[in-house]
């Protein structure tokens, strides 16, 4: 049986006044996450192994008025031109988002379960520094 | 130490012996002088209202550092609900004592510090972040007040710090030490210096590798060797010598009571220094403490605009004109510039974001467009109170001669109102008006926090034009509208077409309606 690929999801905030394009980020991320042997799917709502959480600005709303996702332990979150409130430029985003899900310790060894749909909510001990921390 | 109450904090400042001076005279006793009591009694209030019930949701806070319950002027903004409170304890206090309590200043320079310190350590190798949380610890632990000290005396503005005539315009490093710095310089229009326990001087603007010496961040105790406060003039001030009315606001006075505070060979150790040269990081830290400094104007100066709406309600109650239609009108227009203000100050805190730091900073676009709102607005709410309370708030006779034993009552008589109202009232309120309306509090409201020209460099700076053009381009098809080719199922282009064609084919149709 061919094993699914994991899965990060994307979560848009609202894009009242975006400082960044969103969507050329996402489309620039998904190609490199694809070479990286993971679907990037922005619609599907029912869970997903890592979420990505694109927040148009530094206001960062997905993370501070959506605690399930602001909690969540596999997730990396883009905040205008920051990951995990760290500065970023525009036209690096896409490789730092990738470096960022690199850097949990969780997709680093691996822990992935293949085709096991996962709420991204769930807290799992063995995940810690994850960026979006604050320090 | 808990949490001073308003009475502990005056007392504190006797322990204190700053070097003062003020009207050709050195003070020696800051607390017992009569042309400070109103500025300390209302830096007071800060310090009683975290003692209230009524108000210490918004003046208290607990310190992240230690756990501890502190008062909010000493709290690193912790969250978005931290900025909230922040700005709604802004407007109680504004409301309590109709001026400016002075030590937002101070809790503006700690955040800003907090923030940048981290970001030089992170980007540069520093370590001024953990020694600013040591200070700030202290702070928080004896409850301090801090003078915010940011603009320089700056002299030829044409010319950078480097290349000033005479270096002592911009505060600077003279000397460094293992043990510390020695600074030259000053600070000015400095509020709440004589009366606060720290001094935290800042950078004032953006500097070049050849400013190094100017990109300094520091705090020295109010009363270090080396520091010299000049008090300075407010337009009236003399009247509060002369007795209680004449002076309008003799519990708390009018702004915050400035001074220039210069800076003479004083020592600085290490401890203390939270920039010593990254001129790279001097523009970011001006721009963070002037984002949140501005953002409070639709705090403090709308709690004064709540009493200026009451005094100009109660004095037309006592002249019988309430309900006159055009004082209602005039009295809705302060109500709705002051909530624009408040929706102002509030929507910078609601935008606010998190900061690498941990910290958190209001939205810089909204905090400039809050502030220059009230460069305007403040004079226009106060236009409206002189005109509702009239022409006597800058004829009324002196407060000497309504003593006067013979000619007293008979004065008085004439600046009677309705027959229920005791004219000394009258008299007490309109004085009020005209502390609040004519006196320091305009140009306050103008220049406090950066002049309209610096809000609106950063409003520019922040406009996002380029994003907003790709919004126009997008309506008018010259780029791609995905949203709308998915509602019609086709490119825009074809779709458009398709459209015309529909017309040329009911053309007739279409001209007889036109006819008609």
């Amino acid at each position: 049986m061919e094993s699914k690929p994991p899965t990060i999801q994307v979560r848009y905030c609202g894009g009242c006044n975006p400082e960044i394009d969103r969507s050329a980020l996402v489309s620039r991320f998904v190609k490199i996450a694809e070479e990286g042997g993971f679907r990037v799917d922005v619609c599907d709502d029912s869970g997903a192994d890592w979420l990505l959480l694109v927040n148009g600005c530094p206001r960062a709303c997905l993370e501070e008025e959506r605690p399930e996702l602001a909690t969540a332990r596999r997730r990396v979150s883009v905040e205008g031109s920051h990951v995990g409130h760290q500065p970023v430029s525009e036209n690096d985003l896409p490789g730092a988002v990738w470096k960022a899900f690199n850097a949990l310790p969780a997709l680093r060894e691996g822990a992935v379960s293949n085709g096991r749909m996962v709420n991204p909510g769930d807290v799992e001990s063995t995940f810690s520094g994850q960026v979006g921390d604050a320090p | 130490m808990s949490m001073m109450t308003g009475k502990e904090y005056r007392e504190s400042l006797r322990k204190l012996k700053p070097e003062v001076y003020f009207m050709g005279e050195k003070i020696t006793d800051v607390v017992e002088e009569p042309m400070f009591a109103p500025h300390i009694n209302t830096a007071a209030m800060t310090y009683e209202l975290a003692h209230d019930p009524l108000h210490q949701e918004v003046t208290t806070a607990t310190s992240h550092l230690t756990g501890n319950k502190i008062n909010r002027f000493t709290h690193i903004h912790q969250s978005i609900d931290d900025l909230v409170k922040k700005i709604r304890m802004m407007r109680v206090l504004g409301q309590k004592t109709g001026t400016c309590f002075q030590r937002c200043v101070g809790y503006d320079a700690l955040n800003a510090l907090y923030a940048i310190t981290y970001d030089m350590d992170a980007k540069l190798g520093t370590e001024y972040h953990e020694r600013f949380k040591k200070f700030l610890t202290y702070i928080q632990e004896n409850d301090l007040m801090s003078a915010g000290a940011m603009t320089d005396a700056r002299g030829d503005r044409s010319l950078r710090p480097h290349q000033q005539a005479n270096p002592d315009l911009y505060l600077h490093i003279s000397e460094r030490t293992d043990k510390g710095i020695v600074v030259n310089g000053a600070k000015a229009h400095i509020t709440g210096a004589i009366n606060s326990h720290e001094i935290i001087a800042l950078p004032t603007r953006a500097l070049g590798e050849e400013d190094r010496d100017f990109a300094v961040a520091l705090a020295v105790p109010v009363d270090e060797p080396g520091i010299k406060l000049v008090f300075a003039r407010q337009t009236n001030d003399m009247r509060r010598l002369d007795g209680t009315l004449d002076t309008g606001n003799p519990k708390y006075g009018s702004i915050g009571g400035e001074a220039l505070i210069i800076f003479k060979d004083v020592f600085v150790p290490w401890e203390r220094v939270f920039m010593a040269g990254e001129y790279q990081f001097a523009a970011p830290l001006v721009e963070l403490f002037a984002g949140h400094h501005r953002s409070n104007y639709g705090g403090c100066k709308v709690g004064a605009a709540d009493v200026v709406a009451g005094s100009s309600h109660w004095l037309a109650d006592a002249h019988g004109i309430a309900n006159a239609s055009h004082i209602i009108d005039k009295l809705t227009e302060i109500v709705a510039m002051a909530e624009t203000c408040w929706a102002c100050s509030l929507a910078c805190a609601y935008e606010g974001h998190k900061t690498p730091s941990g910290a958190y900073n209001i939205n810089p676009l909204l905090a400039n467009v809050t502030k220059l709102n009230i460069t305007r607005m403040v004079y226009e709410w106060m236009r409206v109170a002189q005109d509702i309370a009239g022409g006597k708030i800058i004829t009324l006779p002196s407060e000497e001669d309504l003593k006067h034993p013979e000619m007293g009552d008979l004065i008085a008589g004439f600046f009677a109102g309705k027959a229920n109202v005791d004219v000394h009232q009258i008299l007490k309120m309109l004085r009020l008006v005209e502390n609040m309306s004519v006196g320091a509090g305009l140009p306050e409201a103008m220049h406090g926090a950066g002049s309209p020209a610096a809000q609106k460099i950063m409003i520019a700076r922040r406009g996002a034009f380029d994003k907003k053009r790709e919004l126009a381009e997008t309506i008018t098809g010259i780029r791609r509208d995905e949203a709308f080719e998915r509602i019609v199922g086709t490119t825009e282009e074809d779709y458009l077409r398709s459209q015309q064609e529909k017309i040329k084919a009911e053309e007739v149709r279409i001209c007889r309606r036109i006819i008609k």
